[in-house]
């Protein structure tokens, strides 16, 4: 019993500190575009700012996944009984989200970052500069979308 | 559809008027002015031009001297959208006459050189100092630290726990010299050594076999603590006169809106001089083209008589193969929705304006991906804040009447999906329990205890927009008179892909349909496969560019569940709206600042989570409308009309 409910956590911990990896990463490589941008036109700092906040879902989407799993375990209500077999299932569970937010956390990262240099040169495409990077975030979405369907899926 | 229909048209006039008329065209907003087709080229003053651009310049760079002198600070608002001033051509006009904007701007610039100067001389003079510092216990004039005939001297320092290992080496190696020690810090020790300059060669290698290192002094008659003492004085100097200037700036300051009035009128000028070199001239006459729309032809008509009747306007028919600029017109609710198709690009002339057909669904999934109650209003709220606070520019404008729609839209995904700021209606304490009670009674689904209704949702919805998007392709072919390739492609597809879903649903509820769904669908294939390799002249090749095209399905079938991140962006808002809310209860208990604690986390948290939700429902409904709505009928790739107006950065006329 013990061990299945310490296999589950390591799931929840899994989901969150993948996809924050994802997204730390991800936000420092726009963020370094965005500050170089910044030296030469600081008021472009509010859009800039938006590019930069992009990469920051996939930290979410972990941190999403991880609560999930909290709530099928009960963790903060009163914790469900959970045999070793479940919680090395939630384990699993935890994977999806947690690898595609890490991977694509720090690629959505490298496109914002060439969006801030497409907003860089010119500022009226910033419609276009938001939407490529997005792009890439559509498999954490996949990802979070495959453990929420796998945690509901699990009797316990 | 909603495609402005336009007018290609010639104004004729003499050169006389040239001026008058073309501040009519820019006061009206109505024509966009291209080359005359056919004409020779005017000269091209680029003289001129560059030097208004080289003005441009010199006036940008005094503004913004002067605004960081006066430490004008834009509030984070005020950077999307840069306030301006209102004032009226007379007045703007007779400013600049007056304003002797070269002298300001040269004193600007003399002022920003000086400061740069000055604060080159600061660091200069900084490094020096900090260099001296070690040496201030140092009596001895500087410049008589030279080599003579005899001897050298050379100064240094090396790491105060490498100094007594240093010392031993140099003596044991040479007896002829003299290490001084003038300063021992914790980490560097400061040395002045004076040996034999017949063994400068070798002293040098030895130096350089150690970890010494060497140090070059200014050279001045002063000893190194005069030298500081004058430096410091010199230091003081440049502060005050750096004050000076700082304070002389600021007093020019009362000149900075003069400045930006001059901006605009100059980039007004240059803006006049681009349009002319597109009008053709002759001896005494000139002729402007350019496209109109139909309904303004007659106000620019009337309008142009009011300045001279010796002019001539008329309609003229476009070259072959010229397209006309595009303008889009939609009723006052949906033309919002135009900036995503903007977005993506300008509709060609002979396609459907998507904003429309888009509507619906970008405000429904932009609901869905908010998915909250309270959120939803707050949105609407604050959209509706901006747009009656702020002069704002067109797109700015349609952003935010696009986050009212969809903020109201979401307020309603939330009553249907139980989300109030994260809580669901089960939370709701018992003292409101008719409330309650209405609210679950209304909610039709939870997202979060059921995710697969929701994601069934998500996915018909994809299947529905998938499905209309072919239609709308169908629709234009047969407009455009390609009968045959609107039945045989997009009519062929619907109705497979529809029988397919018939089918797939018959199955999974397990209806008595099912042998139909499955026939229809047989039929279906056997049907592509026949028909979409007609273009093929061989017979095989024929068969299986029919057969190769069912491997579209897999493309439908991808973009299709591309919906499913409706579901979980909904729900990702609602779960961590709610953990904010768990967060919240759980401070409370701190002792003392337990409710204020609870109060900050809940404002702080739930505005987050609003400004992480909205970007992500903006940018994830837009994708969902270029990637898979767009890719069934839409290129985009038009040229969007720009009438001749008038273009400023700091000042708006008053009418």
């Amino acid at each position: 019993m013990e061990l299945g409910l310490a296999l589950a956590l390591a799931g929840v911990a899994v989901a969150v500190f993948l996809g924050g990896m994802g997204s730390a990463w991800g936000v420092a490589i726009a963020g370094q575009a965005a500050a170089g941008v910044l030296t030469e036109d600081p008021d472009k700092f509010g859009r800039l700012l938006v590019m930069v906040a992009l990469p920051g879902t996939q930290g979410f989407y972990g941190f999403l996944g991880g609560f999930y799993i909290m709530m099928k375990i009960g963790l903060l209500t009163g914790a469900v009984p959970v045999s070793s077999m479940a919680g090395l299932q939630l384990l699993f569970c935890a994977l999806p989200v947690g690898l595609t937010g890490l991977l694509s956390g720090v690629y959505q990262g490298k496109a914002s970052a060439a969006g801030i240099h497409l907003i860089a040169k010119r500022p009226e495409e910033m419609g276009k500069a938001i939407i490529i990077p997005a792009m890439v975030e559509t498999y954490a979405v996949i990802g979070l979308l495959a453990t929420i369907l796998m945690v509901s899926g699990i009797s316990l | 559809m909603s495609i402005v229909e336009m007018q290609k048209i010639h104004i004729v006039s003499v050169r006389e008027h040239k001026d008058q008329i073309l501040k009519c065209l820019q006061k009206n907003e109505v024509l966009d002015i291209q080359s005359v087709s056919e004409a020779e080229s005017l000269p091209i003053s680029a003289e001129e031009l560059s030097k208004y651009e080289y003005h441009l310049a010199e006036i940008k760079s005094a503004i913004t001297f002067l605004e960081s002198a006066g430490q004008i600070k834009r509030s984070f608002i005020e950077t999307f959208i840069p306030p301006k001033e209102e004032i009226s051509e007379e007045e703007l006009v007779q400013t600049c006459r007056e304003f002797k904007c070269p002298e300001i701007v040269k004193k600007c610039s003399e002022l920003e050189n000086r400061l740069a100067n000055l604060k080159n001389l600061k660091i200069k003079l900084q490094t020096e100092h900090d260099k001296l510092l070690p040496w201030r216990k140092f009596e001895v004039p500087l410049n008589t630290l030279t080599c003579t005939v005899k001897t050298c001297v050379v100064l240094g320092s090396i790491k105060t726990k490498l100094f007594r290992e240093f010392k031993n080496k140099i003596e044991r190696a040479t007896e002829a010299v003299e290490i001084k020690l003038v300063n021992k810090t914790k980490e560097g020790t400061y040395l002045a050594m004076v040996y034999l300059a017949a063994q400068a060669q070798f002293f040098a290698d030895l130096l350089s076999k150690t970890d010494f290192n060497q140090i070059t002094l200014p050279i001045t008659e002063n000893i190194p603590k005069q030298e500081i003492t004058r430096i410091g004085v010199l230091l003081s100097e440049i502060e005050i006169e750096t004050k000076e200037i700082l304070a002389e700036a600021r007093g020019l300051g009362r000149h900075l809106i003069r400045l930006k009035y001059m901006y605009d009128y100059t980039l007004e000028n240059k803006a006049g001089l681009e349009i002319k070199q597109k009008l053709a001239d002759t001896d005494y006459t000139f002729i402007i083209e350019g496209w109109i729309k139909k309904a303004d032809f007659n106000k620019l008509k009337q309008q142009l008589s009011k300045v001279t009747n010796e002019s001539e306007i008329f309609k003229i028919e476009a070259a072959p193969g010229e397209k006309p600029p595009i303008v889009l017109k939609n009723p006052a609710i949906l033309s919002p929705f135009e900036l995503i198709t903007k977005i993506y690009g300008t509709p060609r002339s002979e396609e459907f304006d998507p904003s429309i057909p888009l509507s619906f669904f970008f405000a429904l999934f932009f609901g869905i991906c908010l998915g909250d109650f309270g959120y939803g209003l707050i949105l609407a709220a604050v959209s509706i804040f901006f747009l009656k606070k702020y002069r704002l520019p067109e797109g700015g404008k349609k952003l935010f009447q696009l986050f009212l729609l969809g903020g109201g839209v979401s307020a309603l995904v939330g009553i249907l999906t139980g989300s109030y700021l994260g809580l669901s209606p089960e939370q709701i304490p018992a003292v409101l329990l008719p409330l309650k009670n209405f609210l679950s009674s209304i909610q039709i689904v939870d997202p979060v205890k059921s995710p697969l209704t929701m994601l069934v949702l998500s996915l018909t919805l994809g299947v529905v927009q998938i499905l209309f998007g072919i239609f709308i392709q169908m629709l234009q072919r047969i407009k455009n008179k390609q009968i045959v390739s609107a039945i045989l492609d997009d009519g062929l597809w619907i109705f497979f892909l529809g029988s397919l879903v018939f089918l797939i649903v018959s199955n999974a509820l397990s209806l008595q349909t099912v042998q139909i769904a499955s026939r229809m669908s047989l039929a279906g294939t056997v049907a592509l496969v026949l028909t979409q390799g007609r273009h093929k002249k061989n017979i095989l090749q024929k068969f299986f560019s029919g057969l190769l095209s069912l491997y579209k399905v897999s493309g439908y079938m991808g973009d299709t569940l591309s919906y499913s991140r409706l579901l979980a962006l909904g729900m990702s808002t609602t779960i961590i709206g709610s953990v904010i809310n768990l967060l919240a209860g759980m401070v409370k208990g701190v002792p003392v600042l337990g409710l204020l604690l609870m109060m900050a986390l809940l404002i702080f948290g739930h505005l987050f989570n609003l400004l992480v939700g909205t970007l992500g429902a903006f940018v994830h409904s837009t994708r969902l409308q270029m990637v898979e709505f767009f890719s069934k009928f839409y290129e985009g790739g038009g040229r969007e009309f720009r009438p001749y107006k008038r273009e400023a950065e700091y000042t708006i006329l008053r009418r």
